[in-house]
């Protein structure tokens, strides 16, 4: 056999390839194309062929080892392919099974409603003030315009815990502790005072005798019955989102003059909407701040005035959910404390 | 109030209510301009079919001792009726069902056969007609109701027309300062100012033809206390039922007749909103009146009820030193005007609101009286109240006036005057307002003023108590104008202090933390019962109580969150709840001498009971690490050095599972097991919880700014594994390490831990090269060499 069927004969190595398993592969490639393979050691006789002859004889040598490598370049990444495949179906899973890590926990639906409230006075230049739970008379009530044996007192059943010292029943016993500490040479006073106030109420679904309770109070140069109408609506847009009305009825309480009711309308209303059609919600109580409440904080009610607002964060949540019984916030059953992921407009 | 439609239309214009529909717009009107409304709805529940007839003959039925055998007219017919009703008499002008009649509740009258003598319809009675007990005239309580003499009805008239019973009554609910509507008056002056309508009342005559008053009665009063007294007196007086015009009046606000004396005083109140009380004179043994404040004794109220006075809590009307009434509240039983009372002596009065408040609230005893007396008043309208009830009992109960009246005051005072400017109004109100749109509303509220400069000046009528600065003219003119025409706008400049201060946004974070720990945020309740306020408490102090609990339950201000948090941990276990995370922030209070101390803490409970993890059929508890590992992420928020040190002394805590958390030398909480004697006694799974404060947490935090560099050589580890005898803690071991001060060692983790051993991973680093091994030895030669001096073995 002269050398060029030598090297064409190494070619029969290819059906042999395409049956190998890697190992096998490996194994032809170091006995074909090694230092000391088949092909290699054919080469090596190269010099002793005829000059002319040798050019041909060299090329046809490379076009076997190209195509040999080929071949096991091929059958490595067909196998290749072929692991993964069997890995993949290895690893099958169902998808629906539950995840098992632990779960995240829930916010209280109360807290969230807090911090989005704060969350939007804040972007209205307000302040944040979390106060005492125990609050003397004279803050909770004197303070307020409410002095000993107002009628109006009759309104807010208090838990004493001696004769001059009570849990408070509204976050207004923060306006008074707040206003005469205000420096107003340094600008207005813009507060909200997020807390829970204590009631002498007996619980039912629309009674607690614990709840949340959110006061506003601004205080500046020309505070205006329209600013605090505008905060209002407002407000009622972010908790209810746009295109709910918002109207005003006349109220009373001894630290605002004039006091107001505000309703809310519960369907969305447009120019199109008729009165007759509109369910109007009450949600909460404000008014002007009294003159004699900035008064006796020491403000100049000639110079200065405001406005002030307290609302419910349960009485929202129970409208905005159509929560049917105050209880659930304070009996923490989880099934209901899961069901609140997040704001929802 | 009880506001009787019927009644305003005497004096107001042009007031069109005829229908149900008519008066609730009217209502959501009253509603945006001056009160909310409880109610809408005409005095009783329509029937059909009842007129008015009157009784030609009664004759016994001889089959019954009770039934009679009436002969009715209805103006056109004669009817027989079967009836058991024991007032029944001959000429009496009564109620009719007739045949084919539909009551209220959905009776049908049918003729029928009672006693063998055919019944063609029912006499009734006004509660069978749908009256309330409490407004059906006290003389018919038992049998059918009976028409006053001399009624301006007719027979066969519609007997609910004739009775006023198709009145529409608009119950307002007022607040505490609109004491002018608890009267028509009032109540007309403002359903006319709201309607932009005009108001008028009739004027009248009073003829004094008696004895002179001071010969029949001598007062004294203690002007504190009652700051005006007035007395009339009407002689020879004839009490029987009141006509009808008055029945309706008073049954549509909702006071039950009773004769013509009482139900005089009860319609002027209701018609001035001045309380007004009658009394016998005769039995009166000195007639001498005195009002002053109580003593020690005892006085029995019309209500028949006995009442104890303490000295000096109410105001009494005394006769010499008999005590008669309790002033303002309700009166006496001595005096009581009955059917045989012949000199009747009226009482117009202004007591103190204060007083009068107290004493209703100390008794219970809120009557129409006493809650006029607390909103304040109308002093124009006290001498014409006490007038104008003396010319009705002697209209309706004949005698004679006596000359003059008792008045014993201080004196009226006059109409207040307010100052106010144009521009108060508009910087009040956010709104361009014109003169002339306030000059209207004054107007239609029926107030004097005069308009000088730019300055409104205006006569507050007495009726009106709740005006008394210019703040409160802004709100009548906001409300008659209407709260719909003001413009919204926004306070544009920012507080000096405005956003979240540093502690709150912590509590945020904090509040971030524990969620994605898995725990649930609970808000429970802060007051507890005396046997578990103080439970897990680390205060040294005794708890808060409150002074009138409503409850046991909640009489105590909780110590600890854990306490409050384990109500509500409970309260799923009964509701088979599993895997309970619950997380709480809140305050816990404890009382140190007569101080009151407010906490925030955070707490927390795990209750994991056995929950097959589907992947490896394994029960997978959690346990304290778990808990441990919560709280550390917590700490590493606020970037401090902790220490968890065992503590076998808190109460109620495992003695062998509980830790004080240590940050910075102070002991902030704790962490651990409950114990399991808790446990058992209430049938819990194993709980691990942890309280801490915040308070403390937060004064101690304080933020790095700045960052470390990142290190540019190559970390190395190592591994050293130690057998640890019982008595060595782990920080015995890492205290022992730390305390070379290596500076190339970066990190010390457990990283494996069988039975008594424990492998820890150190890892280096040199800022200035890569470590090389032979330093790497060295330091660790010299860890163990330290090591070694504890009870440790090296492996």
């Amino acid at each position: 056999m002269d050398l060029i069927e030598k090297i064409e004969n190494v070619k029969n190595k290819i059906p042999e390839i395409q049956s190998a398993n890697l190992e096998e592969l490996e194994k032809i490639r170091s006995l074909v194309l090694g230092k000391k393979g088949e092909l290699t050691t054919l080469l090596r006789g190269l010099k002793e062929v005829d000059e002319k002859e040798r050019g041909k004889v060299g090329s046809l040598a490379n076009l076997v080892r190209t195509e040999i490598e080929e071949q096991i370049q091929v059958r490595t990444k067909a196998l290749q392919k072929e692991i993964i495949n069997q890995r993949l179906e290895n690893e099958k899973i169902d998808v629906t099974l539950p995840g098992t890590k632990h779960r995240l926990g829930h916010m209280h639906v109360l807290q969230q409603i807090q911090n989005e409230i704060e969350d939007l006075f804040i972007s209205q230049g307000y302040r944040v003030v979390y106060g005492n739970e125990i609050e003397s008379d004279e803050y909770n009530f004197e303070r307020m315009n409410l002095p000993k044996d107002h009628p109006a007192r009759d309104m807010q059943d208090t838990f004493y815990i001696d004769s001059e010292t009570l849990l408070r029943t509204q976050t207004s016993a923060m306006q008074a502790r707040i206003m005469e500490k205000h420096d107003f040479s340094k600008g207005p006073l813009k507060m909200i005072s997020p807390g829970l106030v204590y009631r002498r109420d007996d619980d039912d679904t629309s009674h607690s005798h614990q709840f949340h309770q959110i006061e506003g109070l601004v205080i500046d140069k020309n505070i205006t019955l329209a600013d605090l109408k505008g905060t209002l609506q407002m407000l009622i847009d972010s908790l209810f989102g746009q295109g709910h009305a918002i109207r005003l009825r006349p109220s009373y309480f001894p630290f605002t003059e004039p006091s107001i009711e505000v309703d809310v309308s519960w369907n969305k209303v447009d120019s199109s909407t008729e009165d007759s059609d509109i369910q109007w919600i009450e949600v909460l109580g404000a008014g002007m701040v009294h003159p004699k409440v900035l008064e006796m904080s020491g403000i100049d009610h000639n110079e200065y005035s405001g406005f002030a607002f307290g609302l419910g964060p349960d009485r929202f949540a129970m409208i905005k959910y159509e929560i049917d019984d105050i209880r659930n916030f304070y009996l923490n059953d989880l099934r209901f404390i899961e069901q609140f992921k997040q704001v929802k407009k | 109030m009880k506001v009787s439609t019927n009644w305003l239309k005497e004096y107001i214009d042009n007031f069109e209510i005829n229908n149900l529909n008519d008066a609730d717009k009217l209502a959501a009107q009253i509603g945006l301009t001056s009160s909310e409304i409880e109610n809408v709805s005409y005095l009783v529940p329509q029937s059909s079919g009842l007129v008015v007839a009157k009784i030609l003959d009664v004759k016994d039925n001889e089959n019954s001792d009770h039934l009679k055998i009436v002969q009715v007219n209805n103006g056109k017919n004669n009817f027989q009726i079967v009836s058991g009703a024991p007032n029944i008499e001959f000429g009496q002008v009564v109620i009719l069902a007739m045949v084919g009649a539909k009551l209220f509740n959905g009776k049908e009258i049918k003729e029928t056969k009672i006693a063998d003598y055919i019944s063609s319809g029912m006499l009734v009675s006004l509660q069978e007609i749908g009256f309330n007990d409490s407004i059906a005239p006290k003389k018919h309580e038992e049998g059918i109701y009976v028409f006053p003499e001399n009624a301006d009805i007719q027979l066969g008239q519609d007997a609910i027309d004739a009775l006023g019973a198709n009145d529409i009554i608009v119950e307002t609910s007022l607040t505490a300062n609109r004491a002018d509507m608890l009267s028509i008056k009032g109540n007309s002056y403002e359903f006319a100012a709201m309607l932009d309508t005009q108001v008028s009342f009739p004027k009248y005559a009073t003829t004094q033809e008696g004895k002179d008053i001071d010969d029949l009665i001598s007062v004294e009063v203690d002007s504190k206390i009652v700051s005006e007294y007035n007395l009339s007196i009407v002689q020879n007086i004839k009490v029987k039922q009141s006509p009808l015009w008055i029945q309706k009046r008073l049954w549509s606000s909702g006071i039950r007749p009773i004769n013509n004396v009482v139900d005089v005083t009860n319609y002027v109140m209701l018609y001035t909103g001045q309380p007004l009380h009658a009394f016998d004179y005769d039995k009166l043994q000195n007639k001498q009146i005195k009002v002053s404040l109580s003593n020690d004794e005892e006085i029995q109220t019309l209500d028949g009820q006995k009442r104890e006075l303490e000295k000096g809590k109410n105001i009494v009307i005394y006769d010499g030193n008999t005590p008669l009434m309790l002033a303002g509240v309700m009166g006496g039983i001595s005096s009581e005007v009955d059917e045989n009372t012949k000199n009747v002596v009226i009482e117009a009065a202004v007591f103190n609101p204060q007083l009068v408040r107290k004493t209703a609230q100390n008794f219970a005893l809120h009557s129409e009286a006493s809650s006029r007396f607390e909103r304040g008043i109308n002093l124009d309208d006290l001498i014409p109240s006490l007038n104008l009830s003396a010319n009705l009992i002697q209209q309706l109960a004949g005698g004679q006036i006596a000359r003059g009246i008792i008045t014993k005051g201080t004196g009226l005072t006059n109409a207040k005057k307010l100052e106010i400017s144009l521009s108060f109004i508009q910087k009040k109100l956010g709104l361009k307002i014109s003169t002339t749109e306030i000059s209207s509303v004054l107007n239609r509220l029926n107030f004097e003023f005069k308009i000088v400069e730019d300055k409104f000046i205006i006569e507050i009528p007495n009726r009106r108590w709740d005006i008394s600065i210019p703040e409160d003219i802004v709100e009548e003119v906001a409300r008659i104008h209407g709260y719909d025409k003001i413009p919204t706008t926004l306070p544009q400049a920012i507080d000096p202090k405005s956003g979240l201060t540093i502690k709150q946004k912590l509590l945020r974070n904090v509040n971030e933390i524990m969620r994605s720990s898995g725990f649930n945020q609970a808000i429970s309740y802060s007051l507890l019962s005396k046997n578990k306020v103080s439970n897990f408490s680390t205060f040294n102090l005794p708890a808060i109580k409150l002074a009138h609990p409503m409850s046991e339950d909640r009489a105590y201000l909780r110590q600890s969150l854990i306490a409050s948090l384990l109500e509500a941990l409970k309260y799923n276990v009964s509701r088979s709840q599993k895997d309970i995370h619950l997380f709480e922030h809140g305050i816990v209070f404890a009382k140190n001498k007569s101080q009151n101390i407010e906490q925030l803490h955070l707490a927390g409970l795990v209750m994991n009971s056995p929950i097959l993890n589907w992947k490896n059929n394994k029960k997978e508890m959690y346990d304290f690490f778990d808990l441990k590992c919560d709280i550390e992420d917590l700490l590493n928020l606020f970037e401090v050095d902790y220490k968890f040190i065992k503590n076998k002394e808190i109460k109620l805590m495992h003695p062998e599972q509980t830790a004080n958390i240590v940050v910075s030398d102070q002991i902030i909480g704790f962490i651990g097991k409950i114990h399991p004697e808790y446990l058992q006694e209430n049938k819990l799974e194993d709980i691990y919880a942890f309280e801490l404060d915040l308070d403390k947490l937060f004064d101690i935090y304080q933020p790095k700014i700045g960052y470390q560099l990142i290190p540019k050589y190559q970390e190395v580890t190592r591994d050293l594994s130690l057998q640890v005898a019982e008595d060595v803690t782990s920080d015995d071991i890492l205290n022992v390490i730390n305390k070379l001060n290596i500076k190339e060692l970066k990190k010390i983790e457990l990283f494996d831990k069988y039975k008594d051993s424990l492998t820890y991973r150190f890892t280096f680093n040199n800022e200035e090269k890569t470590m090389e091994i032979i330093d790497t030895n060295e330091i660790m030669e010299l860890v163990q060499k330290n090591v070694s001096a504890l009870n440790v073995k090296i492996r």
